[in-house]
């Protein structure tokens, strides 16, 4: 317990700041992982999500959930400083995310080529890159994180495989090994479980329990629904704007399933009163 | 003629031995760059850069005379830079997909050279060694030259591993790794337009793109990691080089073919006997 405190204040003192080279972004103490006022962000020309407003805690674990095209991404790209917002202002820790060194963003899996010559060690590896600076090689403690990151996400026996030869649940387990090495304070992944069966959904989740333990903010955008209610501490419901956001029992209406959903929402009501809800994940209609 | 006499005898002549040297210099750089120009699909981009560089080496053709070979490589050299950088900077701006404007590119800038050398009466021949190559007139300031920049290459491919790594597998990471990625990205191009500008005395521009991606696919198939892939690919180039200096100087063929035909020729043998060879496992099947 006391160790794992002792990893965290060391992470808030470097984190924004390559060893001896960029300015440091300084964490502001009180103020909360991530907040998001009045955001709007347009993507290839037109505004993909807009009106967004929510602040996040340290430690928080928020599933972010609508439709397809509804802007999951879009959204996680503007927090990760990737895109730049139209209007409305993100904070990560009291600064703008551009500066911040502690933000992971785990792209889709289309998103890499997988035929390219690396081994998982050196995906994980390259977590460390940000905080080396240039010209400068890894070091021992740097491979010991890397070699504790393999270890928590249970892929240590195919370190030395070539990325090509693993299962969806393990890309995704060892972009999650990226991100601890990164010692990312915020992570944001876009839909970590598509394509992935029962068995590796569950893989996944359970191994994301691995960033409770350090206190990381985790965003994750999903379509499984039972998953964002089981597993989450907070739902954001999003269709092109914000439709809801808090606990997932209190996103989770008749009401904002049906705004945010329409017709690619199937309902099932259970005997004890309970909504059994699934996303068939049918495109956005034009409204 | 003995194994020995067939090995031996190029040494006899000062200008095999140079072109051997030449051969082996270009063949390595190109296995080390070639692997990012593998590895980053920039082989249309590597090509189009190739035969851009020819205006300039027309223009200095016409300024300079055929004589000084120097000032024409360095016309070639600020050519391959300028185009590369104008690539980039166009395809990040332009409303019209990256490989049309390339190939725009390409064509006219092509064209421009041949245009410029049809005006010089009996230019015939320097186009031709333009096209494929003369490495059998190579001197030593050539060699000199060659061998400074290829240091100057394999040096910030060393320095910048880490770096181009990142910047080639996962953009995204780099950015949010606050990496300066634009920095990386020209650079790189930088050290694909020198490369193509250092060999195109050996296998000249019509083939230099050979060079720049088959070795480096060859050990592509070879192994599974970059640091690897570069050393397997500056070997096969090497060792691609001198075998077809051989056959050239054996056979009586022009040396910048014999070199690619050799390249090739190892590729295929690779595709088919390999670690991926699908042919091998029908047969081990049996």
């Amino acid at each position: 317990m006391k160790a794992d405190r002792r990893t965290r204040l060391d992470a808030v003192e470097i984190c924004g700041r390559a060893r001896g080279t960029r300015s440091a972004v300084v964490h502001e103490a009180d103020a909360p992982a991530l907040s998001v006022r009045d955001l709007s962000v347009s993507y290839a020309g037109r505004i993909a999500v807009s009106g967004i407003s929510f602040d996040v805690e340290p430690g928080v674990r928020v599933a972010i959930v609508g439709p397809n095209g509804a802007g999951k991404s879009t959204l996680l790209k503007a927090i990760a400083g990737l895109l730049p917002p139209s209007s409305g202002r993100i904070e990560v820790h009291g600064h703008v995310p551009e500066g911040h060194l502690c933000i992971a963003y785990v792209p889709q899996e289309n998103a890499v080529d997988w035929r390219f010559p690396v081994t998982v060690t050196d995906v994980v590896s390259m977590g460390r890159i940000g905080r080396l600076g240039p010209l400068r090689r890894l070091h021992a403690a740097d491979r010991d994180i890397v070699r504790h990151a393999l270890d928590v996400v249970n892929l240590i026996g195919l370190a030395d495989r070539r990325i090509d030869a693993l299962s969806g649940g393990e890309r995704q387990r060892m972009f999650i090994a990226r991100a601890l090495a990164q010692e990312a304070e915020l992570v944001l992944m876009d839909e970590p479980l598509a394509g992935l069966d029962v068995n590796a959904k569950r893989d996944v989740v359970e191994t994301l329990e691995g960033f409770r333990r350090s206190a990381v903010t985790l965003l994750v955008a999903l379509h499984d629904l039972g998953l964002a209610a089981s597993h989450f501490d907070r739902a954001l419901m999003l269709r092109g704007r914000m439709l809801g956001f808090g606990r997932p029992s209190d996103v989770f209406t008749p009401e904002t399933l049906e705004q945010a959903y329409g017709s690619c929402l199937r309902m099932v009501p259970t005997e004890d009163g309970s909504l059994v809800v699934q996303d068939t994940a049918c495109p956005r209609r034009t409204p | 003629m003995s194994f020995v006499d067939w090995l031996s005898t190029p040494f006899r002549y000062p200008f095999m031995v140079r072109a051997l040297i030449a051969a082996v210099l270009v063949g390595g750089l190109s296995g080390i760059v070639g692997s990012y120009v593998v590895l980053r699909s920039m082989a249309f981009l590597g090509d189009a850069l190739a035969h851009a560089v020819l205006p300039g080496v027309a223009a200095g053709f016409l300024i300079n005379g055929s004589g000084n070979r120097r000032a024409l490589f360095w016309w070639a050299l600020g050519t391959a830079i300028a185009v590369a950088l104008g690539i980039e900077s166009v395809g990040r701006r332009a409303q019209i997909k990256e490989d049309t404007a390339i190939g725009i590119l390409f064509a006219g800038a092509f064209a421009l050279g041949i245009a410029l050398l049809s005006t010089v009466r009996g230019s015939s021949t320097d186009l031709v060694h333009f096209l494929f190559g003369n490495v059998l007139g190579v001197s030593n300031a050539d060699l000199v030259l060659i061998a400074a920049f290829g240091s100057g290459i394999l040096l910030i491919v060393l320095l910048f591993y880490k770096e181009f790594l990142i910047v080639s597998f996962d953009l995204t990471l780099a950015i949010t790794l606050r990496l300066p990625t634009a920095l990386y990205r020209y650079l790189l191009l930088i050290l694909v337009a020198v490369t193509v500008v250092v060999s195109l005395q050996t296998v000249g521009l019509g083939l230099m793109l050979a060079m720049l991606i088959t070795p480096a696919t060859t050990a592509y198939l070879l192994t599974h990691r970059l640091s690897r892939m570069m050393g397997l690919g500056a070997l096969l180039g090497a060792l691609s080089g001198v075998l077809g200096l051989y056959l050239s100087f054996h056979f009586g063929v022009a040396s910048g073919p014999a070199i690619v035909l050799v390249a090739i020729g190892l590729f295929l043998v690779v595709l088919a006997v390999g670690p991926h060879s699908r042919l091998l496992s029908l047969i081990r099947r049996r």
